[in-house]
């Protein structure tokens, strides 16, 4: 026997009322813990160096959000092209290491298709089951040259990729023109010869074909344009300098990745706040809530209240025992709610993954979680003060009185 | 002495309700407290227990002036050293018999299951340990008082009509019952009450309206 046997019992004589308030709370929390996670979740995986990409260099036309979400997340389209010759004079300045062009317009099966060259898996060090597609240079200036010639029609597939067009090594397929897989196809076929084991990036979403091949589609040759080229540089200062040289150019920009990323959410930050306010409303809520339950059954717990107090019981245990009751149905509800929030994480970051090929875990464990949880157990037990002191002030005799 | 009131006065509201100018009780002693309707007597085992305090005067039980305790000392003093017994029982539902009897326990911070398991066997409600009182017989539930209130070994057990919602026979083993664990112990017995079948089975009967001249 303890007094958190007592609080145990208390609540589960009051089984429907507890569960409700216990659930109202948890509810509030579960929001807050989604909230956080999912923002914190986004922030940071969108933030992070962008998965390696320094820079992304394409046409002047549009703007930095669009090229780094055209580039890196395969998400919008194209927003159109940069000639091959700028692309040469990266690969060749002296503070690039790697240059790294991409061609993009295709789909299949709902994965958007890009045209690079096998440096791109090196530059990024991705794993291969299988092997790399080849890559002929020669073959690409010919066929912007307009020229047709033979060569491979190779493939690597992203992992979320191949899951969801069942494509395997060894299979061949004809990617459509266009992103939204209702343009035509296109009479060429492609061989797929590896599959990237899981990046954790939205490459795992895209299909990867040799660039050369991509300029051999009847409709595409006698371009001599890409769509962007991915920068990595020597470091130190040379990406900050390299990009704001390039922004001097007439035709083509440059964007730094992370920090496009990290000022488009900036400007939305509001949202999650808001959703934030509310959900703490919510909270704050249901504490009313759970002192409003508590403080009505204190009538009828008069007599078991006088009965302890006349067993030895001092009025600070009864006090306790009332407070530890609305922080037991905070605590409950704030367990319950971290584990609904990151239930509801799991839901929502499959879904965001799915359209932006951002991983999000829902076991990702959030430090202000413990504060939303310490928060609401002192609410809980602001929550309990006044019925507490009600049972402190509970006049022995008179509780004990067959009338009362 | 296991009880010494000395110029005891208590009114409520202006009302004088006990009035005691002396009353020793010896240690061991089992007596009955009656009187007519209004003569204090609850009031006189609030008391004794340190539930109330008095206007005036000094009650001493196992040597300590409990009129002189702050009330959370006294709240210590009665779970260590008195025991109550009510007329409704007053077992918390939703605890079990065990239960209710080491709620007795853990305010005077000496919970034993196996000492509340052997007090159960000895008020013979060995297989009811397990029972809510809503499931027990009304004699059954004032054993499981008895049992409570003999928990931490009082120095005294206070009986308030122990038998007033009990039938004829059962209220005389309830009795019994008392009478016979108390002398085990050596706990002193006050037991208030008006009925006459009980009174007839106490050798010592104190009228609380002649001492309070009322």
């Amino acid at each position: 026997m303890s007094l958190w046997k007592i609080v145990l019992k208390n609540i589960v004589q009051r089984k429907l009322s507890s569960t409700l308030t216990s659930a109202s709370i948890g509810l509030g929390v579960a929001v807050v813990v989604a909230i956080l996670a999912l923002r914190a979740q986004t922030r940071e995986r969108f933030e992070q160096s962008a998965f390696g990409y320094e820079l992304v260099v394409g046409p002047k036309q549009l703007g930095a959000l669009q090229l780094v979400l055209n580039t890196v997340y395969h998400m919008e389209t194209s927003p159109g092209n940069i000639p091959w010759s700028r692309y040469k004079e990266l690969a060749a300045h002296k503070a690039v290491s790697a240059a790294i062009p991409v061609s993009v317009g295709d789909s299949y099966g709902g994965a958007r298709v890009v045209g690079t060259t096998p440096a791109f898996f090196d530059a990024f060090t991705y794993p291969i089951d299988g092997r790399p597609f080849r890559f002929d240079p020669a073959r690409l200036e010919q066929a912007m040259a307009g020229k047709e010639a033979e060569g491979a029609f190779e493939a690597v597939i992203g992992y979320s990729a191949a899951v969801r067009t069942g494509l395997h090594r060894g299979d061949t397929f004809q990617p459509s023109h266009g992103v939204d897989a209702v343009g035509d196809t296109h009479a060429e076929k492609w061989t797929v010869v590896g599959i990237l084991q899981p990046t954790g990036t939205p490459n795992d979403r895209a299909i990867f074909i040799n660039l050369d091949s991509f300029y051999e589609i009847k409709d595409h040759r006698q371009t001599s344009g890409i769509s962007a080229v991915i920068v990595k540089t020597k470091g130190g200062s040379s990406a900050d300098r390299l990009q704001y040289d390039l922004n001097q150019l007439p035709d083509v920009m440059a964007a730094a990745p992370a920090r496009v990323m990290a000022e488009f959410f900036s400007k939305f930050d509001w949202i999650p706040l808001m959703f934030l306010a509310v959900a703490s409303l919510v909270v704050i809520m249901a504490a009313v809530s759970i002192f409003v339950a508590i403080y009505n059954s204190m009538s009828e717990r008069r007599r078991a209240i006088a009965i302890m107090r006349a067993l030895g019981a001092r009025r600070g245990t009864v006090l306790s025992i009332v407070m530890m009751e609305a922080a037991a149905l905070c605590a409950f509800g704030a367990v319950g709610g971290i584990v609904l929030g990151h239930a509801i994480t799991a839901v929502a970051g499959a879904f965001l993954s799915s359209r932006s090929g951002v991983p999000l875990s829902a076991l990702a464990f959030q430090p202000e979680e413990l504060a939303v949880a310490a928060g609401v157990l002192v609410l809980g037990a602001l929550a309990g003060i006044l019925p507490a002191l009600k049972a402190y002030r509970t006049d022995i005799a008179d509780g004990l009185s067959p009338s009362s | 002495m296991s009880i010494a009131l000395q110029g005891v006065r208590k009114a409520f509201k202006g009302n004088p309700v006990l009035s005691i100018d002396r009353l020793d009780i010896p240690k061991g002693a089992q007596w009955i407290i009656t009187g007519a309707s209004g003569s204090g007597k609850s009031t006189f085992l609030n008391l004794v227990s340190g539930i109330l305090t008095p206007d005036a005067g000094s009650i001493a039980v196992a040597g300590t002036d409990i009129t002189k305790l702050p009330e959370a000392a006294r709240d210590r003093f009665r779970a260590e050293k008195i025991g109550f017994v009510f007329q409704t029982f007053n077992l918390l539902q939703g605890f079990s018999a065990l239960e209710n009897v080491l709620l007795g326990m853990l305010f005077a911070d000496r919970v034993d299951p196996a000492r509340a398991e052997a007090l159960l066997d000895r008020v013979g409600l060995k297989d009811k340990r397990d029972q809510n009182p809503d499931a027990l017989s009304v004699g059954q539930q004032q054993r499981v008082a008895i049992a409570r209130a003999l928990a931490n070994k009082p120095e005294v057990l206070l009986a308030d009509e122990p038998t007033g919602n009990l039938d004829p026979k059962t209220g005389e083993s309830i009795i019994g019952l008392l009478k016979e664990v108390c002398g085990e112990n050596g706990t002193t017995l006050l037991c208030v009450t008006h009925q006459p079948q009980v009174m007839q089975s106490f050798k010592d009967v104190t009228d609380l309206s002649c001492l309070s001249g009322k």
